[in-house]
This record gives C-alpha cells, structure tokens and sequence, in this order.
C-alpha cells in the first residue's frame, strides 16, 4: 500500500469517525466495509484496525468522562465480563470463519444497524429519580449535570437483562470491529434507566475494554497491518474529536435518514463483493 | 430481633472517586505513550528508509527488534501499548477493590483479567 493511500485511508477513517461520533455509532461501522470495499483491504485485518482504533479512542476520551462522574466505573466492570467474553468469542470466531461468510454476516448486521437507526425512538436525557430502589451491588451513580445545573442520581435497573445484550454487544464489536455502543446505550438508557449522558460515558469507556480483547486475538493471529492500523487511529481518534464538536451543529434526524441509505448501499456492495460480483 | 441482611458496598466510597481519578491518568498516559511510540517508529523509519512492513513482527521476536531499534519494532509496541492498556487499569482496579475488601469487584476484576489473558493464550494455541 503507497503512502498516498495511507493518507487516504486516515482521511476515510477522520470521516468515518466524525459521522461515527455524530450518529452515536462509532467509526468502526462505515470504516470497516469501506477499507475492505474501495481500497482492498482483508476483511480481518480492516476489522483488527478498526478494533485498535476503537481501544484508541476510548482512552482518548474516556478519561474526561470518568473525572466528569458520566463513567460509571462499577457498572461498566459488571457488564465488561459478559461483553469482553462475547468479543473473545467473536474474535476466534472471525479469524476461522471463510471471508465471503464473514462478509455475508457484516452485511446483514449492517442492515441491522441500519433498520435500528431508521426506527430509533428518541433516548432519555435523564432517568426519573429511583435511587430509593435496592442496591445491592453498589452501582448506582451521580454527575453534576451542567445544561440542568444540578446533581443527577440513579440506580440502575434490571441487571439481568444486561449480561446477554452486553455479551452479543461484544460478539459484535470482536468479529466486526464496530465497538458496541450502538446496543449498549439505548440497553442502558431505555431498559436500565441509565441517564443518557452516564450511558454515553459509560459505554464510550466499555467499548476500548471490549475491542482490546478480539484486538490481541487479531494481533497474535497476524492480521494487523501496522500501517492501516496507525492510519485508522490517527484518523479515528482526530475525526472523533471533530464529531464531538459539530454533532450539535447538525440536525441528527436529516443526518440519520441519509446514512441510513449509506449503510445499506454498503451491506449490499459487502454482499456481492461476498458472492464475488463484484472485487 | 434478627438483623436485616445489609447491601453488599464497598468500605470506603472516598475511594471509588480515586480509583476513577487513577483509572483516567492510566487511559491518559497509555494513550499518549502509545502514540507517542507510532510517532516515534514512523519518524525513525523515515530518517533510516527503512519502511514499516505489513505485518506486526511476531510476540517472541519483538524484543531484539527493540533492542536494534528497529522502527517496525517501536510501531508495534507502541500499538501493544495500547492494546495493553485497558489490562492495566483492570489490574489497578482489583488492587483497589482488594485493599476495600470489596469481594464481589475483586472477582468481578480477576475474571476480566481471565478473559483478557485468555484472548492472548487461545489466539497463539
């Protein structure tokens, strides 16, 4: 690979996760298809960088979130042994299933994501004030709220219903390389009863544990390309920055429609690459 | 009158806001040094011609590559850096919950330190 097409694939993957971070998804989701699409790229090492730029950007923006209290620290351990075992398990999966099977799957998880995306209901700023409810484990959390001025307390519920999404979350994120935030934030806020900005910072510092996990796998298998990998970081974690910062700028229900036809151009394009009509 | 069974919580709660405190300066200087380190490979390679490959060189063969300082080398510790350090703040947070006497994290820890231990063993068997 030249170096102009590392340059481009930074400039792909600061797109990716500048559209990523606006959309609440993740770089992972449109890098992955497009470096295995227009540049080439193998299935398993696109998602091997796409995973490392996922551990990048976690701790690149996690760390803000925990002093902030929107990091439930305790809450995100519980759920990180379901999720990083269902990586563990993607990974292994992924490096011994054939390409155009892999490939196949990719596209119908993207078609997922995308059916997900066109039917979402808007996610709850803030959930109503249970903290009275048993608490067994100790996780229930607070932040100071600057847009409301003042405390959020809660607790969160139904800790059951956790462990099989946070697993299939992670199955997700270590055979596709696409984080799991996209499943555990609205797990988290609309089961759970998670405020929307804990379960952002929670899950935002979830998803780096999460990826390390199928990354190592990828790692010892040999499938990352150190070159694709840094451009995918440098790019991922630049992009992400700027998402943060326009996301308020742009109206997400406009946005949302228009890579709802973008996911499923792609799910479509992985398909025939798949089967081979296209290459 | 018998006593209700009390809620599982940790001894100390001044200390939870450490451990975040800690595990966000860990999130911080693994991320800074691992990229530092890629940084560093791709200047050394530039200055040596010495191109970066495709491949990451394997486990067992990375230290004499550092110790050559080879610029593939330096780009692949700097990417295990990385990869590593989400391990290290689960190791310093079952220290923690070890020295709170807070049972249920401290097992809750060491089974992340399993899982993530396993990826590396099962990915070489």
């Amino acid at each position: 690979m030249s170096g102009a097409e590392l340059i481009a694939v930074a400039f792909v993957a600061a797109s990716a996760g500048t559209l990523g971070t606006m959309l609440g998804l993740g770089g992972g989701v449109f890098l992955v298809p497009i470096l295995t699409l227009a540049f080439g790229i193998d299935l398993k090492v696109a998602v091997a960088a796409s995973a490392i730029a996922i551990v990048a950007n976690s701790c690149a923006g996690s760390g803000v979130y925990l002093i902030r209290r929107f990091t439930n620290l305790r809450l995100a351990l519980l759920m990180l042994v379901s999720s990083t075992l269902g990586a563990l398990v993607g990974g292994l999966l992924a490096v011994s299933l054939p390409e155009p099977v892999l490939k196949g799957t990719f596209a119908l998880v993207l078609l997922s994501v995308a059916y997900a995306m066109a039917r979402r209901k808007p996610l709850r700023q803030q959930s109503v004030d249970d903290t009275q409810q048993p608490d067994p484990l100790a996780i229930s959390g607070h932040y100071y709220d600057p847009a409301l001025d003042r405390f959020v307390r809660y607790t969160p519920r139904r800790l059951r219903i956790a462990i099989p999404t946070s697993t299939t979350a992670g199955l997700a994120s270590g055979m596709f390389g696409i984080g799991g935030g996209p499943i555990i934030v609205p797990l988290m806020n609309i089961l759970m009863g998670v405020p929307l900005k804990a379960a952002a910072g929670t899950s935002a510092f979830m998803v780096g544990l999460t990826a390390s996990a199928s990354a190592m796998v990828y790692y010892t298998r040999g499938y990352v390309d150190p070159r694709v990998t840094m451009a995918a970081v440098f790019g991922i974690v630049g992009g992400a920055h700027l998402g943060t910062r326009v996301a308020s700028r742009i109206r997400p229900a406009m946005l949302g429609h228009i890579f709802v036809i973008v996911l499923v151009v792609l799910a479509i394009s992985m398909v025939l690459d798949a089967v081979g009509v296209i290459s | 009158m018998s006593a209700e069974p009390q809620p599982h919580r940790p001894r100390s709660g001044p200390g939870i806001g450490a451990l975040d405190r800690r595990v966000a300066n860990i999130l911080r200087v693994g991320f800074v040094t691992a990229l530092s380190l890629m940084l560093a490979g791709v200047v050394l390679s530039v200055l040596r011609d010495q191109p970066i490959g495709d491949s990451v060189v394997e486990l067992g063969d990375l230290p004499g590559e550092l110790r050559r300082f080879n610029p593939q080398g330096i780009v692949d510790l700097g990417i295990l850096a990385l990869l590593a350090t989400p391990l290290t703040y689960v190791l310093v947070a079952l220290g923690t919950y070890i020295r709170q006497r807070d049972w249920v994290f401290a097992a809750i820890c060491c089974a992340l330190v399993a899982i993530l231990t396993c990826s590396v063993v099962l990915a070489l068997l």
